[in-house]
Formats: structure tokens, C-alpha cells, sequence
């Protein structure tokens, strides 16, 4: 992968159940597993006791991971509200709003309106994004493409 | 400025790097079978199929102190402000204030920051455990080996890396082939700083 401007990446959350996890975010947004990583192969997992699974877009290898951690008597770490609030996903430039609200519905998934937490700059909000929680309380925030456009070329203007 | 890894973490994150030291520590573990196995194989689950979202746009970090890791985003990875929201009704706890600051590669936010207040007005501290890091993405004609030399310049020392993340000589046995370099901000959040990343696809078995 080559690309000459800075973004953000990839999101790794923590989460309670891993299996739990994926399917929900390979049904709501369609993602792909690319690899699992048992506890204790790589170095990061080792360190903290960790199970990972990586998810992906499509194109590069990770977008987003579940990061299961584990403690000394090998049970779950459960996941904390107070660290962060959300993460945000762009939706692919031929799907909009209104198809991604029908699918959420389809899947009796609960959602709002709007932007998860109020932006300052007024970018997201009714009308260009919806939010929802996933299974460990995480806010979901997804973005129309609309939006999308301007973020990317305001990205490559950087 | 971010804490400092003591000696002994520092010579720990090298350590781990060679894997008949990782093999040594997974031996002494002792895991659970269950825990060991449970999540060995990719499932298929949407192959052949488009996701429905094209990419990650931004995430929203709780903070302390909104000055403080304004500062740290701005010199570690060069983050502009772009507006600071009024202290507001937090959407979703009650008896709760929020102030969100929005930062940004370009116009649009690339990382908010919230500062909660409970309702006596103090500042909620920050907890971990929800968050696992957040990744930027460096330009890749910039070596990470490079961006590194420059963060330690500007006085931010790595907490892991700089480390390419795969099984082979060099790699931290992880996964995904991209260079990283990470570092805590003033809350404790985990900050990826990365490039190389190999394709969706790319096997590692």
C-alpha cells in the first residue's frame, strides 16, 4: 500500500467475546476477517494475554481489530465506557444513508440520527451519518459519502 | 509529555522481538487449551463480497486535559485544530457535561477529543480497557525508522517499536506487515504511527 497523505488507519478495540464481535461487525457493515492471532504468537499478544481478530474493508490488510485480553486467572478483561467514545467508518461511494438505515432496520439494529457525540465543526451530524453500539457498548458512527468526498480531498489537499 | 518506558520495559520490547524469546514466554504461560485454540482459523464470512464501508474516518478519545493532548497529537503527528464545542450535555450519560475539540489532517475531523465532567463539575478521569490503540497512517515516502528519529528529537520516546509486524527476520511475529512505531499520549491511550500495511489477502501461515 502506497499512499501519500496522512489519515487514520486502523481502529483495534477491546471486547468481551470476540465471536460475539465479528459477526456483528461482518453483518452491520459487511466487514472481512483477514487472520486471528491466538493468545500468545505475535509480540503484542504475548505481552497482554491477548486473542486478536483483524477485520478489514477490502483492500488493506486490517481496518479494525477485537482485541480479546485476557488476566493472571485467564478471564475475560471486560471492556470500560470511559476510554473512548466512538469510531467512525465512511460508506462506499455507491450506498447511501438511506440504504445503510434499511439494513440497520433489517437487522434490528437500534440506531440514531446524527453524529455520536456533537462535532464542533459541524461536518457530521442529521442527514450525513447514523450511530449505533455494538455488542461491548462501543458507539458506532457511519458516514455518507458525501461527506466521504470532502474528507478524502481535504486529506490529499494536506 | 508522554511517561517514559523504564530501561527494563525498553529492553523487554527488544527481547520480544526474537522469537525463541516469545516461544520461551508462551511455553512458561501455560494457557488454557480453549483459550489457545478458540480463535486459530479465519472464517469466510462475506467473501466475494463488497463491505459495506470503504474505510475508517475518525475516532473520539476521551481526555483530561483538551490542551494537553492537543499539543501531543499536533507535535507527534501534525493535527490542526479545527473548532472546540461548548460544554455541553453529554448525548448519552446523564448528569454529565462534555466539551469536544475536533482535530484534523485537512477541514474535516480526523480525531475528536472529549473532556467529561460528572455533575460536581470535576473532570472524569480516563480509563483503559475500551480502546485497544488507534492507528495513523504516516505518508509512506517517510520511514518509520525515520519518524522515529524525529519524534525522539521532538523528546517523545516510543513505548514499542519501531517494529515491522510479521513472522519473518526483524518481525514481531504479528500481523498485517505494516512498520509501526507507538507511543502513549498524556492519558495513557495506545498511538499507532504506521505505513507498509500489506494487502487484505496476504496469509500469513
Amino acid at each position: 500500500m502506497n499512499r501519500e497523505t496522512r489519515f487514520v488507519g486502523h481502529i483495534p478495540v477491546m471486547v468481551n467475546d470476540i465471536d460475539e464481535t465479528r459477526d456483528f461487525y461482518e453483518r452491520v457493515l459487511g466487514l472481512r476477517n483477514s487472520g486471528t492471532a491466538p493468545v500468545g504468537e505475535g509480540a503484542i499478544n504475548v505481552m497482554s494475554r491477548t486473542a486478536i481478530c483483524f477485520m478489514s474493508c477490502g483492500t488493506m490488510h486490517h481496518d479494525f481489530a477485537c482485541f480479546q485480553e485476557h488476566d493472571r486467572d485467564w478471564k475475560v478483561v471486560r471492556v470500560t465506557e470511559d476510554d473512548f467514545h466512538h469510531l467512525s467508518f465512511t460508506l462506499q461511494d455507491d450506498l447511501d444513508l438511506d440504504w445503510f438505515k434499511q439494513h440497520l432496520a433489517s437487522l434490528d439494529v437500534e440506531f440514531s440520527e446524527g453524529a455520536a457525540m456533537p462535532d464542533p465543526t459541524g461536518t457530521f451530524g442529521v442527514g450525513n451519518s447514523v450511530h449505533f453500539r455494538d455488542p461491548n457498548g462501543h458507539f458506532v458512527e457511519v458516514h455518507s459519502v458525501d461527506v466521504a468526498s470532502a474528507a478524502k480531498e481535504s486529506a490529499d489537499a494536506s | 509529555m508522554p511517561p517514559k518506558p523504564s530501561r527494563a520495559e525498553a529492553f523487554g520490547a527488544k527481547l520480544i522481538k526474537l522469537r525463541w524469546f516469545r516461544k520461551r514466554l508462551v511455553s512458561r504461560a501455560d494457557i488454557p487449551a480453549d483459550v489457545r485454540t478458540r480463535y486459530a482459523r479465519p472464517t469466510e464470512k462475506n467473501e466475494g463480497q463488497k463491505a459495506f464501508v470503504r474505510s475508517t474516518k475518525n475516532a473520539c478519545l476521551y481526555v483530561t486535559d483538551l490542551d494537553r493532548s492537543q499539543e501531543f497529537f499536533e507535535k507527534t503527528v501534525g493535527l490542526k485544530h479545527l473548532a472546540t464545542g461548548e460544554l455541553v450535555d453529554h448525548p448519552y450519560k446523564e448528569g454529565r457535561k462534555v466539551r469536544v475539540r475536533a482535530l484534523g489532517f485537512g477541514q474535516t475531523p480526523d480525531l475528536l477529543l472529549a473532556q467529561q465532567f460528572d455533575s460536581d463539575g470535576k473532570v472524569v478521569p480516563v480509563q483503559r480497557h475500551g480502546l485497544h490503540h488507534v492507528a495513523f497512517w504516516i505518508e509512506s515516502s517517510t520511514h518509520i525508522n525515520d519518524f522515529t528519529k524525529e519524534l525522539k528529537r521532538k523528546g517523545y520516546q516510543p513505548s514499542y517499536g519501531p517494529v515491522k509486524h510479521y513472522g519473518g527476520r526483524g518481525g514481531d511475529g504479528g500481523w498485517g506487515g505494516n512498520r509501526a512505531v507507538y507511543l502513549h499520549d498524556p492519558d495513557g491511550h495506545f498511538i499507532e504511527y504506521h505505513n507498509e500495511m500489506d494487502a487484505f489477502g496476504t496469509r500469513y501461515d
